[in-house]
């Protein structure tokens, strides 16, 4: 398995991520485990989930799993570069979803606790909020990357735009050293749940030099 | 089909890494195989870039 550099960083990462939203409602434990063997020996060394995940549940199934892939990780978590993300609700309570620094602060717990680990690698907003200025949103991400609970921080399902925007913001409320490298994530159109849909995993888009 | 379409998003300069799904292990084996394989050739690229064009300014207008 071939590795490169994650979006402008310099963390190296295997070329193929592994995608883990099937794992707790597709996939039962066994057979998701199954699959993480397969992507390992395989080589692949970089996963990416979601608080939310599983897709196709509600919050009452969000967070299986992320507790799936962390059971799986137990013992050889620094063999894995792990990516995960949130926006997505998480409970009843109108703050339990989004990207105010409330819930940003209390996902980021939430995903380390089910994932047994003391920090992700990679921690990205899984979607755009409008209801939350993007400087409260840069400013929390900056808070969880300078407490170590995240090593990066990025988007995700982002328009464009909106990455420059944030890219441009960052600079005034001088967000950690590492937003301004951070991966977006574009969940290919037309994927199904069922095949091996490609999600690119692209870096910002950036001025040609 | 699945393997070339994965070679396809590997050969974009921009996509660090293709994020893959699976529901069965043996989902896998042509994601590996792409990614073994590494990006394809530059005119093989261009066409399928050609083929896909009118879906990626859909995609672009939403």
């Amino acid at each position: 398995m071939h590795h490169t550099k994650l979006g402008r960083t310099g963390l190296r990462v295997s070329k193929l991520c592994l995608g883990t939203m099937t794992f707790g409602l597709q996939c039962d434990v066994a057979q998701s485990n199954a699959i993480m063997d397969a992507a390992a020996a395989g080589g692949i060394d970089f996963l990416d989930a979601a608080d939310v995940y599983p897709l196709g549940g509600g919050h009452n199934t969000a967070g299986r799993t992320e507790q799936i892939v962390g059971d799986w990780l137990k013992g050889k978590r620094h063999q894995f570069i792990v990516a995960t993300k949130c926006v997505g609700q998480m409970g009843p309570k109108p703050w339990d979803l989004g990207m105010s620094r409330k819930h940003i602060l209390d996902a980021i717990d939430a995903s380390l606790r089910r994932l047994g680990t003391d920090y992700v690698d990679l921690y990205q907003l899984h979607g755009y909020d409008q209801h939350t200025p993007i400087d409260e949103a840069l400013e929390a991400l900056d808070t969880v990357v300078r407490s170590g609970k995240a090593r990066y921080a990025g988007v995700s399902n982002w328009p464009a735009y909106k990455g420059t925007t944030a890219r441009r913001r960052r600079r005034k409320v001088r967000a950690s050293s590492s937003a301004p490298q951070a991966p977006a994530i574009r969940h290919a159109t037309g994927t199904t749940r069922n095949s091996k849909p490609s999600t690119p995993c692209a870096r910002w888009p950036r001025k040609r030099d | 089909m699945a393997t070339l379409a994965m070679r396809w998003v590997l050969s974009h300069p921009a996509i660090t890494a293709p994020i893959v799904g699976a529901s069965r292990p043996e989902q896998l084996a042509d994601s590996l195989g792409a990614a073994e394989q590494g990006a394809l050739p530059r005119d093989l690229k261009t066409k399928l870039d050609e083929i896909t064009h009118g879906w990626r300014s859909v995609d672009a207008d939403r």
